[in-house]
């Protein structure tokens, strides 16, 4: 192999700035997708974003804990039917159905995984091939009030959109035409950055490990202690409620459910995407939304003036194309695209472990001698600089709103995000208060956190109030 | 409520039929895991590919039903053979994921190209056992024969015939020529057959050639059931024989044939008899397909290896 460009100590100065070259790529990338692209290209990122929290959760189990799970369109499909039905049936705010679509689908992942992983082998894949294929026939039942929930065949539209409060409308693209799929776009940004950022830390938790090790050696795991069914199980079912948060998101993207939209060929597409992507990987699953979404366009613009048959919009030649794609990753690339991006950057860039004491185990380039380094450098400089100024002027531009924004917008977070907490935490530090004896523990960081959870606590109970009287009145 | 007990019968005798179809197509699955351990999710398609073939030889070129079926059988077996030779054989089959993404992959392409080349339209495939043959006597031109009161069509016979002529061919093929020597010994230990000298890639690959011929006739027993080959035939068909497959025990070929009439008969007598005619509960027959499903999964919670499966033991 031809020596890498340049070679740095893991954890040091030029590692690191390599790192911040890559999160300043992708948070130009992120931040330009709504500015640059048309309204109709938004909606398809939306779309390929969708599937990549979808992705990461086959990735759970497939990837990380090496079961094979083929049917999580099923999960998808809950996730986006509750949704649908809580917002237009029961009047419910989008978010406030977020909670209760997860934990639907963790149940869903318990009563599945339950007998099918107790098993080994194929018998799981098996198992979630039936549910993905029985999902869609599930929906039209007349009986028991399920296809007045779900619309039956005719899918179901939830009227109510989600638009951009006012105190958003700083956000990049938001603003103007193509405002409806921008906003949307953020709000699809915000829960994926939040899904894998937990993903990311159940993967480096302990019962994240005890996952991983199953995957590695099953046996092997079982023998230092890791619980294998209940660690499986729960795992499963976490992915089970990613996939139907995942629904939630496709609900929010279309507006519109149908069972027709969660088959078994939906599945195969998560599995295209992770496989694709690179399995075992985060990376990975953010890469196979996109790939899929994007060679599905792809077919149909080549197979309409070819004067294919087409279905649903993607015709048979897309899934053709899919078939051999898949077919040949499988052969050539299993480590799908991350491990092909890998293989370029080791030629780019050589990151060397430190040792015990420090000191890195290879001989290092520390940027001040010879031309090579020098130019390497301010190579990197220049690839700083751009996306730095990008962001910087679009800071500048947008100040005033942001400061609102961020405001309102940490008030509505605090609200989604920390109630469960705040209810445990604050409700008995609320009752002491009201009852007039301010409890002696209120002193220092910790109880201002407590106290903080009460007001918390009160300020839900008093939104949930609002949103009762502003829904029902 | 009403017990309706003098329909009953039709539903026995529908049932057995579409759990011999069912069974015929979890053997093809069977047949394929007892050689290699991987469950060949592309085996309805392929199955759906060789249907398509007896609709070209014998509705659009005119060919003797049953010759076309055998030369669709036998075409579908070297496509089998071929399949197994270049895209599966490299693998390690301990590892499930590259063989199933390989099948998952084929699944696609052949579903594909099948609607490419002949659309999502049902196309009508004539139907080997429509009428009783005009030498049965008193029955000649009749669609069925009445048998406990109810009417017992002549399509279940041939179909409950053809399984039995099959697999009592299987069986010779099994137990009486080398190759079906050498495919028992492979399935029950590829070192050891590997040791004696059992050349196991030609095996497996034989495996899945006897496999894909016998999905093939399964579909084009179902066809007629279905009014016709279309891409998307096998699809529920798949289901159910997984289903089968799993009750009756993923390694064994007996196992995979009751297991499918089993599951048949309780799609028609459970759910359709019970369900919609005593119960009346018209969402019933929409359960069929989630019925097998369950039965999978309590399948699994309390007998894992199916009424017939060997237990696996794994040693470290």
């Amino acid at each position: 192999m031809s020596s890498p460009l340049v070679v740095v100590a893991k954890g040091g100065a030029e590692h690191k700035r390599w790192q911040y070259v890559q999160y300043l790529y992708l948070a130009a990338f992120v931040l330009l997708v709504p500015v640059v692209l048309q309204p109709f290209e938004i909606g398809k990122m939306n779309r390929a974003l969708v599937l990549s929290v979808a992705i990461l959760a086959v990735n759970l189990v497939v990837g990380f804990n090496g079961m094979l799970a083929l049917g999580h369109s099923a999960f998808m499909g809950v996730g986006a039917f509750v949704t649908a039905s809580l917002v237009q049936d029961e009047n419910w705010d989008f978010w406030m159905a977020l909670p209760v679509v997860v934990l639907v689908g963790f149940a869903l992942g318990i009563l599945v995984g339950l007998p099918a992983l107790r098993v080994k082998g194929l018998y799981l894949a098996l198992i979630t091939i039936a549910q993905a294929t029985v999902f869609p026939t599930l929906v039209n039942i007349d009986e028991l009030g399920i296809a007045k929930r779900t619309g039956g065949p005719n899918g179901k539209g939830v009227s109510e959109e989600v638009i951009a409060p006012s105190y958003f409308e700083w956000l990049p693209g938001v603003d103007g035409a193509r405002g409806g799929s921008a906003y949307r776009y953020w709000c699809i940004i915000l829960i994926l950055g939040i899904t894998l950022m937990l993903v990311t830390n159940y993967i480096r938790s302990r019962p994240g490990r005890a996952v991983l090790a199953i995957r590695d050696n099953e046996a092997g795991a079982a023998v230092y202690g890791v619980n294998l069914p209940v660690v499986k199980t729960v795992n499963f079912a976490i992915s089970a409620g990613l996939g139907s948060l995942a629904g939630l998101m496709w609900c929010l993207d279309k507006g519109f459910v149908a069972g027709q939209d969660f088959t078994f060929l939906l599945a195969v597409d998560l599995i295209i995407g992770l496989v694709i992507g690179g399995v075992g990987t985060l990376q990975g699953s953010l890469l196979g939304g996109l790939f899929v979404v994007w060679v599905n366009d792809l077919t149909k613009r080549i197979s309409i003036p070819l004067g294919l048959y087409t279905l649903n919009g993607d015709g048979p030649l897309a899934k053709a194309i899919f078939g051999l794609i898949l077919i040949l990753f499988t052969f050539f690339a299993p480590g799908g695209i991350v491990s092909l991006a890998k293989s370029v950057q080791n030629k780019l860039i050589k990151v060397v472990p430190l040792r015990p004491d420090g000191t890195p185990a290879e001989d290092i380039d520390s940027f001040d001698p010879g031309m090579e380094s020098t130019r390497a450098q301010s190579a990197m400089k220049l690839a700083i600089a751009g996306p730095v100024l990008l962001v910087i002027g679009w800071l500048l531009m947008n100040v005033n709103n942001l400061i609102v924004g961020c405001v309102a917008f940490g008030l509505r977070f605090s609200i989604l995000v920390t109630a469960p907490v705040a209810m445990l935490v604050g409700s008995n530090e609320l009752k002491a208060l009201l009852a007039g004896n301010r409890p002696e523990s209120i002193k220092g960081q910790a109880s201002m956190a407590r106290l903080l959870g009460g007001l918390g606590f009160l300020f839900v109970i008093l939104y949930g109030l609002w949103l009762f009287i502003t829904k029902y009145s | 409520m009403t017990w309706n007990f003098d329909i009953l019968p039709d539903f026995v005798f529908n049932g057995l039929s579409l759990g011999a179809i069912y069974g015929t197509v979890a053997l093809s699955l069977v047949l394929i895991f007892k050689a290699t351990t991987l469950i060949n999710f592309a085996t309805g398609e392929l199955a759906m590919i060789g249907a398509f073939m007896v609709y070209v030889l014998h509705m659009e070129q005119g060919l003797w039903l049953w010759l076309s079926i055998l030369i669709a059988m036998i075409i579908s077996a070297g496509l089998g053979a071929l399949i197994e030779r270049t895209l599966t054989r490299p693998f390690d089959p301990a590892d499930h994921l590259p063989v199933v993404l390989i099948t998952l992959g084929l699944f696609l392409i052949f579903n594909a190209l099948a609607g490419d080349i002949w659309n999502y339209q049902v196309r009508l495939l004539s139907n080997p056992f429509g009428k009783f043959p005009s030498w049965v006597p008193g029955l000649g031109g009749d669609r069925f024969v009445m048998v406990l009161g109810s009417r017992l069509k002549y399509q279940s016979i041939g179909i409950w015939l053809t399984l039995a002529l099959a697999l009592f061919l299987l069986g010779l093929i099994l137990n009486r020529t080398k190759m079906g020597l050498a495919f028992r010994a492979v399935s029950s230990n590829v070192e050891s057959a590997r040791l004696v000298g059992v050349h196991t890639g030609r095996t497996l690959g034989f495996g899945w050639a006897i496999a894909s011929a016998f999905g093939t006739l399964g579909a084009v027993l179902v066809a007629p059931q279905l009014g016709g080959v279309n891409p998307n035939m096998m699809a529920t068909i798949l289901i159910y024989a997984l289903a089968g497959a799993a009750l009756g025990g993923l390694d064994s070929l007996g196992g995979a044939v009751i297991g499918g009439i089993l599951i048949g008969l309780i799609q028609a007598v459970l759910v359709m008899w019970l369900g919609v005619v005593v119960f009346g509960q018209a969402y019933m027959s929409i359960l069929q397909l989630a019925a097998a499903f369950v039965l999978i999964l309590i399948v699994l919670l309390f007998r894992p290896s199916g009424l017939f499966g060997s237990r696996r033991v794994e040693r470290v």
